[in-house]
């Protein structure tokens, strides 16, 4: 497949700030293309600061970082970068350029100066890859966040990204948008291809990725699959994180019943465990 | 909080599909001629033609009314001063104000103006998309572009400011709500009371208005956004034959109004 994104010992300090330990601090880390990594943390581990080094936003003080094997410091290639990473904030309205939906979504393709029936047929395949075709002449203030958001997420796909960062995209929404959002990140992943690299706050959508990366202090302390670094409840609690629900309960449960699985992950799961646990106490 | 600024209705009638430039133009035809209308024949040819189009594009009259209404207190204040205080034939005499017969048509002339004025500007941003009006107004101005003035980026600020309205009035209305709750009282006292009142309002706008325009400007560049390389448009703006047969009609039928009924009597 191939790598999508590559750091080599990647140290960033922002500038002004006072010397010591630097906010990301020698980190390596391939994501491979077609992946869908979930990024978690505390607050303040550097996550954001690390997904703004995925499209050159914030430039490494030492290390490098490559996208699609482009050193991220080549500014003659910074639109190859920016075309290739698109990036997702918390906050759509902070995200959303023009007043109406389809013009907004055109923002990009305008900028790469594309011809205008390239730029209308890629607005309709974004609009309709996040389900928001039919709300192309909305106005983007009167939508609901989970609305709001796919459009943002559209004004990205419209670039044609190989990868799309996007930084607690759900942060903000009610369930329902939240539900929404994560399936079109989803799609995008699964029928589209694109490469995903999402932090988020919500351990049930990190469930959904393929590769878990624990961010501590600038650091990357954990990395796995999902069932492999929710297993390590112990460790996470210590990083300020807790696992899903149905694996922190079966993780509470094997004090008194260690003869419990160690790698429970969804709920279904975990209703299998317990009902071959209650059938082997009742025997 | 009611914005009517920068509303836009989506449509497809003739009036949203005429180029936005096309529009523009006329507009400030229109509004010059309200200016030196001098009958009310001509009034009424005007308020014909504003008939029309406000037919044509569906626009719902309620959307007109409550820019009108905003206006309602001004244009009474206003058509009372001209009522009493201009100089002529009497009319009638309250306590020791005299109105006179000129100052009734000035009154009338006023309020005509000022309503037409405010449903022609209306018409035009609720026809016309925000990004669409901010496109004609840079192809405008493009001449200026030889003189150094960044014609692109004003035209850029602007469709921001158009979209960031609804956004920043509602974020207001929260803020206001959040220190009313808290006791703020911004009804009573004097001026300088009430001033100091919106003091803990204007604050927090405005470290949010920051932080979302630097919040944004990420967002932008991300997009590949750089004010100095071209841009090319999704809507794409090329003079169609009605455009040229709608301007030509009325470049030649608004200075016609204007010189026809200059002359009557009424
Ligand atoms: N613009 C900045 N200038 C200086 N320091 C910053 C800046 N942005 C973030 N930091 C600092 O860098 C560290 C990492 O911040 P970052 O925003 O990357 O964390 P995060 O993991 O995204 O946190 P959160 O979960 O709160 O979003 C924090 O200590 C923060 O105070
Ligand atoms: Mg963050």
């Amino acid at each position: 497949m191939g790598e999508m994104i590559q750091t080599q010992r990647l140290t960033y300090t922002y500038p002004g700030s006072p010397a010591g330990d630097p906010v990301l601090n020698r980190i390596d880390l391939t994501v491979e293309k077609g992946s869908f990594v979930a990024i978690l943390g505390h607050n303040g581990s550097g996550k954001s600061t690390l997904a703004k080094q995925f499209n050159a936003v914030l430039l490494p003080t030492d290390g490098k970082v490559y996208v699609d094997r482009i050193d991220t410091v080549d500014e003659g290639r910074l639109f190859d970068i920016r075309q290739r990473v698109g990036m997702v904030f918390q906050n759509p309205d902070n995200q959303i350029v023009a007043t109406i939906v389809e013009e907004d979504v055109a923002f990009a393709p305008e900028n790469l100066n594309l011809p205008r029936e390239e730029t209308a047929a890629r607005v309709e395949y974004a609009l309709r890859t996040v389900d928001m075709w039919e709300y192309r002449e909305h106005q983007a203030h009167q939508l609901s966040g989970g609305q709001k958001q796919r459009v943002a997420i559209a004004g990205i796909i419209a670039m044609k990204p190989r990868c799309i960062v996007l930084d607690e995209p759900t942060a903000m929404l009610d369930p329902v948008g939240r539900r929404e959002t994560l399936a079109a990140v989803m799609r995008l992943n699964r029928e589209e291809g694109i490469t995903v690299i999402m932090i988020t706050h919500y351990m049930n959508e990190a469930v959904e990725a393929d590769r878990v990366i624990v961010m501590d202090r600038g650091r990357i302390a954990m990395d796995g699959p999902p069932r492999a670094v929710f297993a390590r409840a112990g460790e996470l609690e210590r990083l300020g994180l807790e696992a899903p629900q149905p694996a922190a309960l079966i993780h509470r449960l094997r004090r008194r019943f260690p003869q419990l699985p160690a790698d429970v992950l969804t709920e279904a799961e975990a209703v299998e465990a317990l009902s071959a646990l209650l059938a082997e106490v009742g025997r | 909080m009611n914005v009517t600024l920068g509303q836009y209705f989506p449509g497809h009638s003739l009036t949203h599909r005429t180029d936005p430039r096309v529009k523009l133009v006329l507009e400030v035809l229109f509004i010059a001629e309200l200016f030196m209308v001098k009958r009310y024949a001509g009034f009424l040819l005007m308020g014909a033609l504003l008939a029309l189009v406000v037919h044509n594009s569906k626009i719902p009259l309620w959307a007109l009314w409550r820019g009108l209404r905003r206006l309602l207190l001004i244009l009474a204040f206003t058509s009372l001063l001209n009522l009493f205080y201009t100089d002529g034939r009497e009319l009638f005499t309250i306590w020791r104000l005299t109105a006179t017969w000129e100052g009734l048509h000035a009154a009338l002339f006023t309020i005509l103006r000022i309503s037409m004025l405010i449903v022609g500007t209306s018409l035009l941003t609720f026809t016309t998309s925000p990004i669409m009006l901010t496109d004609a107004l840079e192809r405008l101005l493009a001449p200026l572009k030889k003189l150094r003035v960044p014609v692109g980026e004003l035209a850029m600020m602007m469709t921001i400011a158009l979209r960031f309205i609804p956004v920043l009035s509602e974020e207001t209305a929260k803020i206001m709500s959040a220190q009313k709750a808290r006791g703020a009282d911004f009804e009573s006292g004097s001026v300088f009371q009430r001033a100091r009142a919106l003091i803990p309002i204007l604050v927090p706008l405005f470290v949010s208005a920051f932080r979302r325009a630097d919040e944004l400007a990420v967002a932008m560049e991300c997009r590949c956004y750089d004010s100095a390389m071209p841009r090319s448009r999704l809507k794409e703006m090329r003079m169609k034959r009605a455009d040229y047969l709608i301007l030509t009609g009325m470049l030649l039928l608004i200075p016609a109004i204007l010189m026809g009924t200059n002359r009557l009597w009424i």
